[in-house]
């Protein structure tokens, strides 16, 4: 019932955007629209099949529907900051390749338990023709937390370049993480750094 | 950018000694605090747990009362009188968050004496990390000082003129008990936010920042 309620509130805020927008825009286009389909096509696949809690089978299953939502280029390249001119075009796509599985993980961690998340939307903001954040509420193991979506558009397509989880910018954490790995060591230490990250979480260790 | 500016509020001055505190805090968890988590989420059902973080956050109300009408938000402390109320008489004595119910006040964003001070224009100081208590700035530390002489669980008594009208005999232990049941959240928090970072200390630092400021702004 409470998911049914969540789906018509959904539908009730795209019809609102869309009307606000002058229904210029399918609703297919729609950020929130397409943040609702990608976040309920995540917790279908961890839910009910997920067998323990976080688990990697999650992260394959995420990935796909992850990559069509998330601009994996943007975030990576955002994380590293200035430094990414530094990049070689070889080095740029590993470490693309790497962030995107690191987000994945942190994304997939964050389910545990067996209780499903409810999700419910608030009012889009946008910021402009091609940017829009759409904050979420997260009911989760008894807490709720408050998860903003930055997205932006890039030729018509909407794609989430950051997540806020409790006013914590993804991106600006690890652009902090990087900036000084990289004054250090250059881009060869961020793609270090990411790739230790990663060898340590396959071995699970913290 | 947002993310330039917000990176140019981190002052962390002491940077050598904050990231020993940091390690030895990290073992802290990692021995101590954290199979102790495991334990207690294993003994304790949830529900359980539950009605016991419900119920502390419903007594910390003085703290939320005291620093929305310090920030001079009336209405924000008539709203966490209401919360009080209702969770302590109909949610038996904040075990349930009733509250939660009510659209206006499920919501509440945090609120405590440090976000006052810095509502004030009292700067934050240099970023510490001490150990146990974890991170933090000089103000919002300065805060939590008060904060714990709000909290009705570190009360001996209530005094009224010359006369106690409740005393308090059980401090230590609803004090110990207080602090226990916030520890599962802090430590699924840490690991939140560490869990995946490529240099730990920075992600924890850099998310206390950005937290306190959206508390902030909330």
């Amino acid at each position: 019932m409470k998911s049914r309620l969540t789906r018509v509130s959904a539908l009730l805020i795209a019809l609102t955007a869309l009307e606000l927008h002058g229904g210029a825009e399918p609703q297919a286009t729609q950020p929130e629209v397409l943040l609702h389909e990608t976040l309920d096509e995540v917790l279908d696949v961890a839910y009910p099949q997920k067998a323990v809690s976080g688990g990697t089978g999650l992260e394959q299953r995420a990935l796909p529907i992850l990559e069509k939502a998330f601009d994996f280029g943007a975030i990576t390249r955002r994380a590293i900051g200035p430094g990414w001119r530094q990049f070689s075009e070889d080095e740029r796509r590993r470490s693309i390749r790497e962030f995107r599985d690191l987000v994945v993980h942190t994304y997939a961690s964050r389910i545990r338990g067996d209780e499903r998340p409810r999700i419910t939307y608030g009012t889009p903001e946008r910021q402009g023709e091609d940017r829009c954040d759409v904050p979420t509420r997260v009911l989760y193991d008894g807490e709720t937390y408050a998860v903003e979506y930055r997205m932006e558009r890039h030729a018509g397509a909407w794609r989430v370049t950051d997540v806020v989880i409790e006013g914590i910018s993804f991106v600006s954490n690890y652009r902090a993480q990087f900036d000084g790995i990289m004054q250090r060591g250059g881009s060869s230490a961020v793609i270090q750094a990411i790739e230790s990250r990663l060898a340590k979480t396959a071995e699970g260790k913290p | 950018m947002a993310e330039s500016s917000a990176q140019a509020h981190t002052w962390d001055p002491m940077e050598r000694f904050n990231r020993t505190m940091f390690r030895f805090n990290d073992r802290l968890y990692t021995y101590a605090l954290r199979p102790a988590t495991r334990a207690y989420e294993r003994a304790v059902p949830k529900p359980v747990r539950q009605g016991i973080v419900n119920a502390f956050d419903n007594l910390h109300f003085p703290i939320r009362f005291v620093s929305s009408l310090l920030e001079g938000r009336v209405g924000r402390a008539a709203r966490e009188t209401e919360k009080f109320g209702l969770n302590t008489v109909l949610g038996l004595g904040g075990l349930i968050r009733v509250s939660d119910q009510v659209p206006q006040l499920a919501h509440l964003p945090p609120q405590d004496v440090g976000l006052a001070f810095g509502s004030w224009g009292i700067g934050a100081g240099p970023y510490v990390v001490l150990p146990i208590l974890g991170p933090g700035d000089v103000r919002d530390f300065a805060g939590e000082a008060c904060d714990y002489f709000l909290s009705p669980t570190n009360w001996d008594a209530i005094h009224l003129g010359h006369r106690t009208w409740i005393a308090n005999p059980y401090r230590v232990p609803i004090q110990s008990l207080d602090v226990a049941s916030a520890i599962p959240r802090a430590i699924h928090a840490y690991d939140a936010v560490v869990g995946d970072a490529v240099d730990p200390y920075i992600a924890a630092r850099e998310a206390f920042f950005s937290h306190r400021r959206a508390d902030a702004a909330r």
